[in-house]
């Protein structure tokens, strides 16, 4: 009869296995996506630009376009599926997640308020001054990225009031996206048309906005922010035994708590601020994730970055063949079959 | 490593829960803290454990003033049972390895695994070692719960409440494993109970509390008709048997 460590070691190659399953499919749609497109690249084409030949359209196509591409998926489909997974551990609530918090509705609101602000700027001469540093881009980017931090901001203020619960959180946040849908549809309804398209566009999820300084940029961040949470997985699942006992085994439970949070919250700002509204990856990923390897959070921490950039791939890949030749943003696959998953996952987890 | 607090005072807004307690407690035997609810059993445990922080008095462990030690400090020596264990899906493995959490830096080694692994042997929970906490009964969750506080290596256990909601098998079981652990390791262990009787049974020593203070603090010679009569506010019997002291209401 096998010892319980024997027992106990399968049981982990169980749970790697799953991680390793999961890192493997990452090659086949990492390939697909830089072979999916308007413009036709052969695989030869794809080898060559990436390894040798430095010139022509293809190699413009690759390095510009597809590879941005499947950065930006890695990077944003890791970065909100960690944060996904960190905010439902510090807040013991399976439904927080970047969007359920009203971080992904603050930046959509401020980039509204970017796109009004630059037409204002343009007709305006006195304001012109302002922001005279900033393009259009970075100015929405920048209005973004101010009222996702500002919904951060406030949601950080709640925890740290005595009285606001992990529920109340959850409500706050959605009191939050609702007023700060409420405050888009508000500026869509005096915006000309040109700023109503954009606008509009922005809410849209898309993978191919981002440049490469803005991934670097987006890199920088989520990797930091990965050490981070990696570095407190143990803590995490201290957290699952409850605040009184994670803070007898020597953590401070609302440092963590504050911290996880900021960083959670910053690195979804910084995604949502490049791709615009990404629905649902943040919160099915970590879902998926627990189904697979349990709340274990030194696996499903990896996992969920893993499956959350997954996710972003295939949505994207979908929205390119969908209603070919028209290309669908990734954002707007991920809100539709983003509630059928998750209605799935509950009903599926609840019946098992 | 005893304990030693005095003139300890806490209250929760204004409202006045401890009132300037002292007593000392030594290591190698059992301290069940008894009283009636609100007494401010509750309130000690967190306070000793350092969740609280005392608004007057000090809390030592040996010589070291609680309030100077650091969370991972205290985390080595004291470990703390919850009356409600939270359940999850990990493991029943995993989660003694939390236990580890104080004496470790970046990973599980071997060695953190060959401490839960003996303790699982040693409580006989070998088969629940893959189970997930929430598939465990009541009485495998608290003796878990205990497993876990024994993996952190303490010098002073903390229990709120350990048998509250078990059956007589389970209650005597456990206590049984308190007893054991707290004689081969020498620990100061701490336990709140309400049943007066299995306090009477397992422990060796009894702080009494009533009204935000120290009724009594003694051996067997503080559980007399009086005190408990007045610590329960009803009119008790103390009835000898063979092995104990059983305590009847009148």
């Amino acid at each position: 009869m096998p010892s319980i460590s024997q027992l106990y070691q399968k049981h982990r190659q169980r749970r790697l296995l799953w991680l390793g399953l999961f890192t493997l499919l990452l090659i086949p749609a990492a390939y697909f996506i830089m072979l999916s497109g308007a413009a036709e690249i052969s695989g030869q084409q794809l080898w060559q630009s990436l390894l040798a030949v430095r010139e022509g359209s293809a190699h413009l196509v690759i390095w510009q376009i597809r590879l941005p591409r499947l950065v930006g998926a890695l990077l944003g489909g890791a970065s909100l599926a960690l944060s996904g997974t960190v905010l439902q551990a510090v807040l013991k609530n399976p439904l927080a997640a970047p969007t359920t918090l009203g971080i992904a509705q603050g930046a959509a609101f401020g980039a509204a308020l970017g796109i009004t602000c630059s037409g204002l700027r343009d007709s305006l001469p006195a304001l012109q001054g302002g922001f005279s540093g900033l393009d259009e881009s970075a100015l929405v980017s920048f209005f973004a990225f101010s009222f996702s931090l500002l919904t951060t901001f406030i949601i950080i203020l709640l925890t740290r009031l005595r009285r606001a619960g992990k529920e109340s959180i959850i409500l706050a946040g959605v009191a939050l996206s609702s007023l700060f849908m409420a405050g888009t549809t508000f500026l869509q309804y005096f915006a000309d048309e040109t700023q109503l398209a954009m606008i509009v566009h922005w809410t849209f999820g898309d993978l191919a906005r981002a440049s490469w300084p803005e991934l670097y940029l987006m890199g920088v961040v989520t990797i930091c922010s990965m050490i981070y949470f990696f570095a407190n997985r143990l803590n995490y699942n201290a957290l699952l035994a409850g605040d009184e006992v994670a803070q007898s085994l020597g953590i401070n439970v609302v440092r963590l708590r504050l911290i996880s949070m900021s960083v959670a919250t910053l690195a979804t700002a910084v995604t949502v601020t490049f791709f615009g509204i990404l629905g649902f990856v943040g919160l099915i990923a970590p879902h998926m994730g627990r189904r697979l390897v349990g709340s274990d959070n030194r696996y499903l921490l990896p996992l969920s970055a893993i499956l959350g950039a997954l996710i972003l791939l295939f949505a994207d890949i979908l929205g390119q063949f969908l209603l070919d030749p028209v290309a669908l943003p990734a954002g707007v696959i991920t809100s539709f079959l983003g509630t059928p998953v998750f209605l799935l996952l509950l009903f599926g987890r609840r019946s098992s | 490593m005893g304990v030693k607090f005095k003139d300890l005072s806490f209250d929760y807004g204004g409202r006045p829960v401890l009132e300037k307690i002292s007593c000392q407690l030594t290591a190698g035997r059992i301290h069940a803290v008894l009283g009636v609810n609100g007494a401010g059993k509750s309130t000690l445990i967190k306070l000793l454990a350092g969740f609280l922080k005392p608004v007057g008095g000090s809390i030592f462990l040996d010589d070291n003033n609680l309030n100077e030690l650091s969370l991972n400090q205290i985390a080595k020596r004291i470990a703390y049972v919850p009356q409600q264990q939270q359940l999850s899906d990990l493991t029943v493995s995993d989660y003694l390895l939390l236990g580890r959490k104080p004496h470790q830096r970046w990973l599980n080694g071997s060695a953190d695994e060959a401490i839960v692994f003996a303790i699982l042997e040693k409580l006989h929970l070998n088969h629940l070692a893959l189970r997930p906490l929430h598939k465990l009964s009541g009485g495998e969750l608290q003796k878990t719960a205990l497993a876990r506080a024994l993996v952190q290596e303490p010098e002073i256990l903390l229990l709120d409440e350990p048998t509250s909601s078990l059956d007589l098998k389970n209650q005597h079981e456990v206590m049984e494993i308190i007893v054991r652990e707290t004689t081969t390791r020498n620990l100061t262990t701490i336990i709140t109970l309400h049943d007066v009787n299995l306090a009477l049974r397992f422990a060796k020593s009894f702080l009494l509390m009533k009204e935000r203070k120290i009724l009594a603090f003694g051996g067997l010679e503080v559980m007399t008709q009086k005190h408990l009569s007045e610590l329960y506010e009803i009119k008790v019997q103390l009835h000898n048997l063979e092995k104990s002291v059983l305590v009847t209401p009148e």
